[in-house]
């Protein structure tokens, strides 16, 4: 039958392998099968995870799914560098920030979550676009940053906000269902 | 009612805030220490190799999905950018509209070189200057053989002339007369027509003769040789020319542009009628067949 603890392990170890996989899987959906609108490409790895997060924040009470929430923000960042021409480590960065940032907002304010959704995604698209923009502006090129937020950051939020929220409605509903 | 005493309100539990965040962030730091750790050798070139070759592993994947995404794109476009789409279909159709019409300028253009070097050819062999037409219409009336050329007396056709053709590999030969003439058109008279009579040279076994031709389609046939000087080198496999008498004769007459040795056809049939001898001739060119004849101008001779 095997040791139980060994076994345990074994579980634990395919489950996280599956979790890479998937997570590498969402990162090729985003980079190939997800159209940018009028240029901006639609961050869904960065939605899917903080949509994931809130449900299961709002369904728990807890914030203790953030450090699986972190660990699969990881692997996706790190699956979204390999696709992207940035740096290894720049998209984990900045999806772990995004994550961490709307578990400490959840965690402060204490609210009713749905009322929460709203400013939490946008609080970590902002983030997650302004730290991408800051390794690209340190790495690479300097960016004229007012421009910069004028023309990508702000539409891109805009953008990323309805879809955002339907995402996270439809992980609410199908958590509750 | 029984619901809500059955099922008390959830309320989030008391946790330790301290607590509660210590290992979200202890699990942050080490994820980001690892994630700029990455970062920084990734920069430094480190990861160079390690890089490529996953990017190679996985082009294969997403080189399909980018095709999937590209033909859901298509597919989305098609249902939501119908305006978009009809807009660029219209300017689609507008510019296969203008191919259509450039290629059938190339190919009229490939015609019109084949037409002069045929022309060209004619005219190193025959002392003839030649303009060549397109025949623009064919009279659908039974009555008369006649057809209308795109040239006219500005291309300096004038009435009279001879009109030459060439039908599949057969030399090219008379297939009618510039019976009428307009600015930019002019109406042959076929050589078949009825109405048609030329005098024409027969060449038999070495020796020739002068004779009358005929059109002979509104009665059943084609061309009939007839009042020939001497009737008896009217025999089948004799060739026909044109004799261009009314030019040798100086005669003033429509007639006198036609030159002498112009290729009408050969004699197919030969027959007597008592004291009177004919023939038919089968005309080297059909003209209901061509498209595209030349009008004799002028000749050296």
């Amino acid at each position: 039958m095997g040791d139980p603890q060994q076994r345990r392990i074994e579980v634990r170890i395919v489950t996280e392998l599956a979790r890479i996989a998937a997570m590498i899987l969402l990162a090729l959906a985003q980079v190939t099968l997800i159209p940018a609108i009028n240029g901006l490409p639609l961050p869904l790895m960065l939605l899917v995870l903080v949509s994931w997060l809130l449900v299961t924040i709002e369904m728990t009470g807890t914030i203790t799914q953030t450090t699986l929430a972190l660990r699969l923000a990881f692997y996706g960042g790190l699956a979204l560098d390999l696709c992207a021409a940035m740096p290894m480590g720049s998209h984990a960065l900045a999806l772990m920030l995004a994550v961490l940032l709307v578990s400490l907002l959840c965690n402060w304010l204490r609210g009713e979550i749905l009322l929460l959704a709203l400013p939490a995604l946008a609080g970590a698209a902002v983030s997650y676009e302004l730290l991408l923009a800051l390794l690209y502006h340190l790495t690479a090129t300097p960016l004229v940053w007012q421009s910069y937020i004028g023309a990508v950051l702000l539409p891109a939020t805009l953008l990323a906000l309805p879809v955002a929220m339907l995402l996270y409605l439809l992980v609410r509903w199908s958590y509750r269902s | 009612m029984r619901d809500f005493i059955d099922r008390p309100p959830r309320l989030r539990p008391e946790t330790n805030t301290a607590a509660s965040l210590r290992r979200p962030l202890l699990h942050a730091g080490m994820l980001g220490g690892i994630a700029l750790v990455l970062l920084l050798a990734d920069l430094q070139g480190m990861l160079g190799s390690l890089r490529s070759t996953l990017t190679y592993l996985t082009a294969p994947t997403t080189a399909r999905l980018s095709a999937l995404q590209n033909d859901l794109h298509d597919r989305w476009r098609g249902v939501f950018e119908w305006q978009a789409l009809q807009a660029e279909n219209t300017a689609l159709r507008q510019q296969i509209s203008q191919l259509q019409a450039e290629l059938i300028a190339r190919e009229q253009a490939l015609v019109e070189n084949s037409q002069l070097r045929k022309q060209l050819a004619i005219e190193e062999q025959r002392p003839w200057h030649l303009i060549g037409a397109e025949v623009t219409i064919r009279t659908p009336d039974a009555a008369r053989r006649v057809m209308t050329i795109a040239r006219g007396s500005h291309d300096g056709v004038a009435p009279g002339m001879a009109v030459i053709g060439q039908t599949g590999t057969g030399p090219v030969a008379l297939i009618g007369v510039i019976e009428a003439v307009s600015q930019r058109t002019a109406t042959v008279l076929l050589t078949t027509d009825f109405d048609s009579r030329l005098s024409v040279r027969v060449v038999y076994a070495g020796d020739t003769t002068l004779a009358l031709m005929q059109g002979q389609w509104q009665s059943g046939s084609r061309l009939r040789l007839e009042q020939a000087e001497r009737s008896s080198l009217l025999q089948p496999a004799a060739i026909v020319t044109s004799a261009g008498l009314t030019g040798k004769l100086a005669f003033n007459l429509p007639l006198a542009s036609i030159p002498a040795g112009v290729p009408i056809g050969v004699i197919e049939t030969a027959a007597d009628d008592g004291n009177y001898r004919f023939a038919d001739v089968r005309p080297y060119a059909d003209p209901d067949q061509v498209r595209y004849v030349w009008v004799i101008l002028s000749s050296d001779e």
